[in-house]
């Protein structure tokens, strides 16, 4: 057994900040395959926390995508499953859609088939005079595998909804993660969205 | 010849001659905008399509000479050079001329982070590892002409090699015979 190889080896102090909890409504998804994870990197010391995140060089374009909700209406939650042998991770990610054009469902029918991943921006930013503000902001869902829509539901007569999308995008069944979302912080919160800014595609603006 | 450049060459035919606007340039059209804008734009007229020409002409008219991964913050981590500190791809495409003397002076100072770059000109010296070093191309000597080397080489050539020497071959046979 190598030493230090999952093993605890720094302390965890009172938080004295106020935690603030949701994700903003805005969520970024980036297809599974477009990610070029030669070129992103990691800091040196934390596997958890992607310092570079890169996409392939590809025509046409590959782009983050965006998905606007509305009032908080996106949801995160982060589960370990235990396995026989090993625990893993299960990401979840619910998001909404108010509206039904057929733009909307081609868009759902198009990510029923395939794998993405997705950048959350949390409201919880806390302050850290020593390693930076904001490395609590981004996180990334679905780095090894890629996260799928498991569940995707209209229903005209739901009062909350009120006929638009309900959609749950998850780990496969079989497949869980290996770790929990990445956090994303390219040495600071300006240049991380700045990051991201130099992902998005045109039809975020 | 990239789409760009194929939609671009056979633009001038495509407004200006309506049989020469053909199915496939039409499906080339639509391609390249969605390649160059992210989206895909109305094409329900005919005009549509010379509008969608017009935007391509315009945009890779002014398309930079560098572009960089998407995502990829490239950072001078020595301090800023003309006040930038940092760039990314999105300002290499809105502001070209501003940001391409920067991308230069990225690439000079950090030669290794090419890999980060999708496009970028040739630059005017190719680019070698601190640990490398590159030894000036020997000229090849000029062979000196010595006439009577020449001489003694034909005539070698032309003669069997005992002769020349001086020697006579051994009679081997005949000297046994002696010694019986």
């Amino acid at each position: 057994m190598t030493i230090g190889c999952n093993q605890i080896v720094d302390c965890i102090l009172k938080n004295c900040e106020n935690l603030v909890p949701g994700v903003k409504d805005r969520a970024y998804f980036i297809n599974f395959d477009h990610v070029d994870k030669d070129l992103c990197t990691f800091d040196a010391n934390n596997p958890l926390l992607l310092t570079q995140l890169v996409l392939k060089s590809l025509s046409p374009n590959p782009y983050a995508y965006c998905v606007e909700g509305y009032n908080f209406s996106n949801e995160h939650s982060v589960a370990m499953v235990k396995r026989a042998y090993q625990k893993v991770w299960d990401h979840n990610f619910i998001f909404r859609v108010f509206d039904n054009t057929p733009e909307d469902k081609l868009w759902i029918d198009n990510a029923k088939g395939s794998r993405f991943i997705v950048i959350i921006e949390n409201n919880y930013n806390k302050p850290d005079d020593v390693l930076g503000d904001g490395r609590t902001v981004f996180e990334v869902l679905g780095w090894d595998f890629g996260l799928e829509l498991n569940a995707a539901e209209r229903n005209t007569g739901d009062e909350e909804m009120l006929g638009g999308w309900l959609l749950t995008a998850g780990c496969s069944d079989s497949l869980k993660e290996s770790m929990p979302p990445l956090s994303y912080f390219v040495t600071s919160l300006t240049l991380t969205r700045q990051a991201i800014e130099a992902l998005l595609a045109p039809c975020c603006d | 010849m990239t789409l760009q450049d194929e939609v671009r060459s056979f633009a001038k035919e495509y407004i200006n001659v309506p049989s020469a606007r053909t199915p496939d340039r039409k499906a080339k059209i639509r391609r390249c905008i969605r390649i160059l804008t992210g989206r895909n734009i109305n094409f329900g007229c005919s005009t549509c399509y010379i509008e969608a020409l017009y935007k391509i002409i315009n945009i890779t008219k002014m398309a930079s000479k560098y572009e960089m991964r998407r995502g990829y913050v490239a950072i001078f981590d020595q301090g800023a050079y003309k006040g930038i500190k940092s760039f990314t791809n999105r300002n290499l495409e809105l502001e070209p001329v501003k940001y391409e003397p920067i991308a230069e002076e990225y690439l000079r100072q950090y030669p290794a982070r090419v890999v980060f770059f999708v496009k970028r000109p040739m630059p005017s010296k190719p680019y070698v590892p601190p640990n490398v070093v590159i030894l000036p191309k020997e000229e090849p000597k000029a062979e000196v002409i010595e006439p009577e080397k020449i001489i003694k080489k034909a005539i070698n050539e032309m003669l069997p090699t005992e002769k020349m020497s001086g020697k006579s071959p051994r009679k081997r046979s005949s000297k046994k015979k002696t010694d019986e």
